[in-house]
């Protein structure tokens, strides 16, 4: 179970629907990383990305009481997330952000060492880079399979795709990143 | 199964998404097929490297940022972000706005006459008592005065009536006529009306006599003046027969006037604009309205046969910025007429309508080429 699912029990969602504002921000807290780090994988910029996870959160709390629970909530907000960037990334209507260029800055990790963090950082931004450079119907696939662990099924259900689809966009997007990646691999 | 067909069915393989009969021939395949176990391997490990990067974690402070736009904002923030917000973009589009609309006014009051009659009759007009005596001396100081003839004529009819309208004696008489001109020579403020009544039917002054008689006749209809104890009643005594009749002479004055001004001043602008209005004495005219019209002598003649036809009097003229302002009172029973005959004489525009079934329409009436 991920990070999250506990909210979805349905006490928790008849708060939701109520408009309970204590259940939304605990929701807001239990989804926030995830909902961020999917807007800046596709974006790669820390400002826009926080600003599709505020407007991901400020819709949810407008459509709880339309959300039926079919789903859980974090494949609702995944889908949301999705959506939006897809959407910002096709409309052209962005700041000029170099791809990936604020996501190779990323900070080391300050349980490493120095060393072992400057070399996490070649390879994360090698990886990072290279997510970039995906297309974004496959980068999105990616990031939902491989970064936030979603199944096949549920990456068909948030972005509305077959499921043959889904698994056919996940290997060219693999293949691309094996050839990106080859030389830190074994 | 191909090396093709196994490829794009590995990273199904490595995620567990295969059902059991794809699972067993890719499997079948890769136990043969060393470059497929390679990329399998490939795959296997660009999957590792992805599961080596790190979560982002969104920015401190986010939860609250979120919820703060979530929290319903008052009718009256609201309000004020609609009204005020951005300060640097509203606040000089409202205040341009307020201007232009200060501006709008201004050019308005400027440029229709009946606004700014309005205001000029809300204003105090401190030599103007609605008295008798001042509706007797129309400020019309343009406008030519009377041929000498009409003016004795006047003069003589007048006196005649002061003589049947007061049975008092010549003495009376003469001293009121004489302190009727010395009031009109210097235009000083009328005395009060119980005092005036009397005065107004004696003879007017020889420059003014045909204004005189026409406020006598003004009288007849409008009487507003108390009743003096020994004046008869008017419509039962041959006496206001007689004023009567020469009312509706001084009605025909006004075109012989207008003849004669013509005849003054042959080379007039024919073209100047003549208005038509009330003198702002007393209540405001329930109707005003405009004639626009190619001749104003022309005009003037037609309008006195109208005034006569209806029944209808002149009761005030005067100049104003090259525009004769004449107000006339028209009984209700033949207001419809009047305006049809108006209506007749060239384009004619006619503002408000008498609220009320008064057994006089005030009507104030500008005509213009």
């Amino acid at each position: 179970m991920r990070e999250g699912d506990a909210a979805d029990a349905p006490q928790f969602l008849e708060r939701l629907r109520a408009g309970d504002a204590r259940a939304f921000e605990e929701l807001v807290a239990a989804h926030q990383h995830r909902v961020f780090g999917v807007a800046l994988r596709m974006l790669g910029n820390a400002a826009e990305a926080e600003e599709i996870a505020q407007e991901v959160f400020l819709r949810a709390h407008r459509s709880f009481p339309e959300f039926r629970g079919d789903s859980r909530l974090s494949t609702w907000l995944y889908a949301i997330v999705s959506r939006l960037c897809l959407n910002r990334l096709a409309s052209g209507d962005r700041k000029a952000v170099a791809h990936g260029e604020e996501i190779l800055l990323r900070i080391a990790d300050p349980r490493e060492g120095p060393e072992a963090g400057a070399e996490r950082t070649e390879l994360e931004s090698a990886l990072y880079r290279a997510i970039a450079e995906l297309s974004e119907e496959r980068r999105v696939v990616v990031i939902l399979r491989d970064l936030e662990g979603l199944s096949y099924e549920e990456i068909a259900s948030v972005l509305s795709l077959e499921l043959g689809t889904v698994r056919s966009r996940l290997h060219r997007a693999r293949m691309d990143l094996k050839d990106k990646l080859e030389r830190f691999l074994p | 199964m191909t090396c093709d067909e196994t490829r794009g069915l590995l990273s199904a393989l490595l995620d567990g998404a295969l059902d059991t009969g794809e699972r067993a021939r890719v499997e079948a395949h890769l136990a043969g097929c060393p470059d497929c176990r390679r990329e399998l391997d490939g795959l296997r490990a660009t999957t590792g490297l992805l599961a080596r990067v790190e979560r982002a974690r969104a920015p401190v402070g986010f939860v609250d940022r979120v919820m703060t736009q979530v929290r319903p904002v008052p009718w009256y923030r609201r309000l004020a972000r609609a009204l005020f917000f951005p300060l640097s973009i509203k606040l000089p589009l409202e205040a341009g706005a307020m201007v232009m609309v200060a501006l709008l006014g201004v050019y308005l009051l400027q440029t229709t006459p009946e606004l700014k009659d309005a205001t000029r009759r809300d204003s105090p007009r401190p030599t103007s008592p609605p008295t008798a005596i001042e509706r007797s001396a129309p400020t019309a100081p343009p406008a030519p005065p009377p041929p000498p003839a009409l003016d004795r004529e006047a003069e003589s009819k007048g006196q005649a009536l002061g003589r049947q309208r007061q049975p008092a004696s010549s003495e009376d008489d003469a001293r009121r006529g004489a302190r009727d001109e010395a009031q009109k020579n210097v235009e000083s403020p009328a005395p009060p009306p119980a005092q005036e009544s009397p005065k107004t039917e004696a003879p007017a002054a020889p420059s003014d006599s045909g204004r005189g008689a026409r406020d006598e006749a003004q009288k007849n209809v409008e009487s507003p003046a108390p009743p003096l104890a020994q004046e008869p009643p008017r419509t039962e005594t041959p006496a206001a027969r007689s004023q009567m009749s020469r009312s509706t002479e001084a009605r025909e004055s006004v075109p012989k006037r207008a003849d004669a001004d013509k005849k003054g001043a042959p080379g007039a602008a024919p073209a100047a604009p003549f208005f038509l209005s009330a003198k702002p004495q007393m209540a405001a005219p329930a109707v005003s309205g405009a004639l626009a019209v190619t001749d104003r002598q022309r005009a003037e003649q037609l309008l006195a046969e109208v005034i006569k036809k209806t029944g209808a009097r002149e009761i005030a003229r005067r100049e104003e910025g090259g525009a004769v302002v004449v107000e006339v009172e028209v009984p209700q029973p033949e207001y419809a007429a009047f305006t049809r005959e108006l209506a007749a004489l060239g384009s004619l525009r006619l503002e408000g309508q008498p609220t009320e079934i008064p057994p006089l329409v005030r009507l104030r009436l500008r005509i213009s080429e």
